[in-house]
């Protein structure tokens, strides 16, 4: 009967119930939104691993790897001095070039438990196929391959497989011969190795796709020496940086959740004040306080329940627009899985459980909770500190500083409001706006977690702004410096070539430019290396001021940061030593880079672009289109608009999940100041009385709803451009290997502030309608 | 001498679900300037609906009010509500049972709040003295949450007095407060505003301070006969 009594009383307050609903709704919008684009990027991201070494966990290198050192490698495991090492099997995982394009060679041990994987997927090209490993001699020196290399190889093709594009999978020994390596030569050795944080990682990635790549990777032990450990995701950088942009969006994500949280606490707090005399008459005959606890919060389960499968609806559709915004050439498939509903539904029925039951707590308590007062600063402040310092904790850490730093904030809103209230009377000013600005700083109990909700929302769209300014500014400058050139060709080694010879005889051309490049491994770690002409000119694009010697070398910083080297710093490269002299920025790379000079590289690399500065660049171009149908030719304008675009397609998830916070909180703020209002009925009767007009009513509600939005702005600013520098300086270095500087850019600070005070005041000056108003009321 | 206060066959009513209640039917009152009454009478009989329409805050349904503040003549059944507004501004008084001061106002500033609303700033001083002659000297700068009811009563009389209204409504003003505050506040009320001449109507369940006021009237009687 209590239960019927508050569905009708969430019926009778439609407006407040109605946007409960709405900030719910968001919130669970957000991350569904965000769930099904990472969830589908995710697929795509471990796509461009082979499966085939997909399953190990890490990878053991050494200088030139041999079988031998493999054998020593499997005894040691054998004689069980590898603890939690549950496999161990040789690898190749090289580039090599055939009939002119480069092409990715794995070899595995076709008869360890991974390598068997390859036996049981079927042909598509006539090959022998079947789980049988009693195959013919031909199956044995066949090889698998994706779709893009069926056409290209020699060898007997034993099926297609899902790889990515221009890999060839084989046998150990067919990848010996495809390579033209001696039988002893290995990669590496990869092995799994069982973490006991596994299991619950698997499910972290589950909930939230891109989260394994948030954590640090308990480190291998007892490993023999000599020997380097790398991870997978050292191994595969580009999955594991998409993986990163996945982690920081998911964790994006969760804010507006968070924000409804608050929200949800506010309208329990606003119904509860208006229920409060109705819940003590029900004490008072009998019923118990635990009950009309279950009992209210039952109702706001139930509004939780219908806002997570609206909220499912709208973040599909939501999903489906952000998909195609950011990656306008793919279609997309996003289906509601099992997963996400469960996610959507445990979300809502967490917000609204945990805000009702906080806010109906805390409406039986008088004195403040001392778990806040005391453990929050306690438990935050070393969190946040550690998380920023410390580089092992990963990006994981860097999150967890943001969210220490964010509930501290949080924290702080009370004592704040406290310490302005105590500064009020000497506020100057109309007394009228006087009167409101202290009522926005009055009633910290009412106001002060719809505060929170406004700050967080704020601070995050300042951090945002601020990093995605700072680090468009940053990519600008890297443009301008790199696009030096008038075109740009790209395409096989043959082709461009015959362009390179042809354009050396041509006068028009003013500067030719080649670049060869090649992947290797240094201390085990993937690298690119670049060989081009290394004049003044072309090393001023890097920011280096003069020419570079044959024995020197440029390194982008993911691959400092990768290698541990500084400038200065000796680097081997197959035997020959090179100095580092400079570590220049290389925003947009997934693989560290070394450039060299070409005329110190021994044995010449293929020939992968050209660069070219003419009289006439369009005219060349066109001249040059049609002789070279297979080259892409880009100009340099071209190339700034397209990066440009890329650059902020890739941030309109940011700003749509920034957005929906800052809706949320918008909500939030509205409801705790209609609760405000709703308390103050009988002083504005008194001010009636004394004869305050209609229109300096709206100036007191305008007031009051800037003086909320001016004390969420003291400290969302500070807070947000804290953020910024986190973003900027701890979490982009971790995910993607890169420093951004934090640029404070009027417009990334002004625009989330002007949007807050907005909100806020607009949450002052609009009023519920007269039925919502006396609902719950007695007369 | 001029009526302050003219009242005729005054009607209004409320509806209440299904129900409409009239509260006040044919209600007559003429009440001379300087002159303090007493409006009597059991809790729904309309005494506070009456000071309501007096003070502009409510419409009557029908009949006439007229005001005579000031040497001037208000037809308040004529008057649209934004010049209620202003006569209750300039020229009322109003004190309530309860919750009468703003609780984000010191105690100085809820009393300077009628000057305030009019723009004058020359009267901060006799602000003071109320206060001073109220036994609230050391009270100034306190906010409503610490003072007591006697004490946030009497700051609600010194806030209504502060403009010298012509005409001072009081609705229940010692409704809240024990006997010995009851005396001091209903003494302040009457004392200072026959001092200053003003014309005073207060609604009370109280023999005591009814019996400080020239003239009573009885609302049950009133509505009865209708007049």
């Amino acid at each position: 009967m209590i239960l019927l009594a508050l569905a009708r009383f969430l019926l009778r307050t439609p407006w407040s119930t109605g946007m409960a609903f709405l900030g719910v709704m968001l919130g669970v919008t957000s991350i569904v939104a965000v769930h099904l684009i990472s969830a589908s990027i995710a697929a795509q991201l471990d796509g461009l691993i082979p499966s085939q070494l997909a399953g190990y966990s890490h990878f053991l290198h050494r200088p030139d790897v041999t079988t031998a050192d493999y054998f020593d490698l499997r005894r040691q495991w054998r004689e069980g001095r590898l603890p939690h090492v549950d496999e161990v099997a040789p690898l190749i995982d090289e580039t090599t070039v055939i009939e002119g394009s480069e092409v990715r060679v794995v070899g595995v041990d076709l008869l360890s438990p991974l390598g068997m994987r390859l036996l049981t997927q079927g042909s598509e090209t006539g090959g022998t196929a079947g789980g049988n490993p009693s195959v013919s001699a031909e199956f044995w020196r066949g090889v698998w391959v994706d779709e893009t290399m069926a056409a290209l190889t020699a060898a007997p093709i034993n099926a297609v497989v899902n790889a990515p594009p221009g890999t060839i999978i084989a046998d150990i020994g067919v990848a010996h011969d495809l390579l033209g390596w001696s039988a002893e030569e290995l990669s590496y050795v990869g092995i799994v190795y069982q973490s006991k944080w596994q299991d619950i990682v698997d499910i972290g990635e589950h909930m939230l796709p891109g989260f394994a790549a948030g954590f640090p990777l308990q480190p291998v032990s007892q490993i023999p020496s000599g020997w380097t450990v790398l991870s997978l995701s050292a191994q595969h950088p580009a999955s594991s940086f998409g993986k990163s942009v996945l982690f920081n969006i998911s964790a994006l994500g969760l804010l507006a959740l968070l924000v409804a949280w608050f929200l949800i606490y506010q309208v329990a707090v606003s119904w509860l004040r208006r229920l409060w005399p109705v819940f003590e008459r029900l004490h008072v005959l009998g019923v118990q306080w635990r009950k009309l606890q279950l009992t209210f919060v039952a109702t706001l389960l139930l509004l939780g329940v219908l806002a997570a499968l609206s909220g499912l609806l709208v973040g599909q559709a939501l999903a489906v627009l952000l998909y195609q915004l950011a990656l306008p050439l793919q279609v997309p498939d996003l289906p509601l899985d099992s997963w996400v509903v469960g996610k959507a539904l445990f979300s809502a029925v967490c917000v609204c459980g945990l805000g009702g039951g906080w806010a109906f707590r805390q409406a039986r308590t008088t004195t403040s909770d001392a778990i806040v007062k005391f453990l929050v600063p306690a438990m935050m402040l070393p969190a946040a500190v550690l998380g920023v310092m410390v580089d092992a904790t990963g990006l994981g850490g860097g999150f967890l500083s943001i969210a220490a730093i964010s509930l501290l904030a949080a924290w702080v809103v009370t004592p704040l409001l406290n310490a302005l209230a105590r500064f009020s009377p000497r506020l100057p000013g109309p007394i009228l706006v006087r009167l409101s600005l202290r009522e926005a700083i009055w009633y910290p109990r009412d106001m002060g977690v719809a505060l929170a909700g406004l700050i967080l929302a704020v601070a995050t769209a300042i951090g945002v702004s601020l990093m995605v300014d700072s680090f468009r500014s940053d990519f600008d400058r890297m443009l301008g410096q790199r696009l030096s050139y008038d075109l740009v060709v790209e395409g096989s080694a043959q082709d461009l070539q015959k362009l390179e010879l042809q354009l050396s005889d041509e006068s028009a051309v003013r500067q030719l430019q080649s670049y060869r490049q090649a992947q290797l491994r240094v201390a085990g770690v993937p690298i690119q290396l670049v060989a081009t002409q290394t004049d003044q000119a072309e090393m001023a694009r890097y920011g280096y001021p003069q020419a570079l010697a044959i024995n020197e070398v440029l390194i982008s910083e993911q691959a400092a940061r990768a290698l541990a080297l500084g400038a200065g710093d000796s680097l081997d490269l197959s035997g020959s030593p090179f100095t580092v002299v400079k570590i220049f920025t290389s925003f947009g790379d997934v693989t560290p880079r070394l450039i060299l000079n070409e005329e110190g590289v021994a044995t010449p690399l293929p020939l992968v672009s050209l660069s070219i500065n003419a009289d006439d660049s369009a005219a060349l171009l066109e001249q040059l289109k049609s002789d070279y149908v297979s080259l892409d030719f880009r100009l340099q304008n071209e190339i700034r608009t397209l990066a440009l675009e890329t650059f902020d397609q890739t941030f309109a998830i940011t700003t749509a999940l920034v957005l929906i916070a800052l809706l949320v909180a918008s909500i939030g703020i509205y409801i705790a100041v209609t609760a405000l209002r709703l308390n103050k009925k009988v002083q504005m009767n008194v001010l009636a009385a004394l004869g305050v007009n209609r229109l300096e009513v709206v100036g007191m509600d305008f007031a009051l709803g800037f003086g909320i939005g001016v004390v969420a702005m003291l400290v969302a600013v500070p807070l947000g451009v804290m953020l910024g520098w986190i973003l900027c300086d701890v979490i982009n270095p971790r995910a993607f290997g890169w420093t951004v500087t934090l640029q404070l850019t009027p417009s990334a600070l002004m625009t989330p502030v002007i949007w807050g005070l907005l909100a806020a005041s607009a949450a002052g000056l609009i009023r519920l309608g007269r039925r919502e108003q006396s609902a719950g009321r007695g007369r | 001498m001029t009526s302050a206060v003219d009242v005729k066959d005054l009607n209004k009513s409320y509806q209440d679900g299904q129900q409409r209640i009239d509260v006040l039917q044919g209600l007559n009152l003429e009440l001379p300037a300087g002159q303090t009454l007493a409006v009597m009478g059991p809790s729904g009989s309309g005494k506070s609906t009456l000071l309501n329409i007096l003070a502009g805050l409510v419409s009557a349904d029908m009949g006439l009010v007229n005001l005579h503040l000031n040497n001037r003549s208000y037809a308040l059944h004529e008057l649209d509500e934004q010049a209620r507004t202003r006569l209750r501004r300039s020229s009322i008084g109003y004190v309530y049972q309860f919750f009468n001061l703003v609780p984000t106002l010191t105690v100085v500033e809820n009393v300077c709040l009628p000057a305030r609303l009019n723009r004058r700033n020359d009267l901060d001083q006799r602000a003071d003295e109320l206060l001073a002659s109220f036994g609230l000297k050391d009270r100034h700068q306190a906010f409503p949450e610490v003072l007591s009811g006697g004490e946030q009563q009497r700051v609600a009389v010194a806030r209504a007095l502060l403009l010298k209204p012509p005409l001072l409504l009081a609705d229940e003003p010692t409704g809240n407060l024990d006997a010995a505050n009851a005396d001091q506040v209903a003494s302040l009320l009457f004392d200072n505003a026959k001092a200053l001449g003003l014309t005073v109507i207060v609604a009370t369940h109280s023999e005591e301070v009814a019996r400080r006021a020239d003239q009573r009237i009885d609302m049950h009687h009133l509505n009865q006969r209708g007049s």
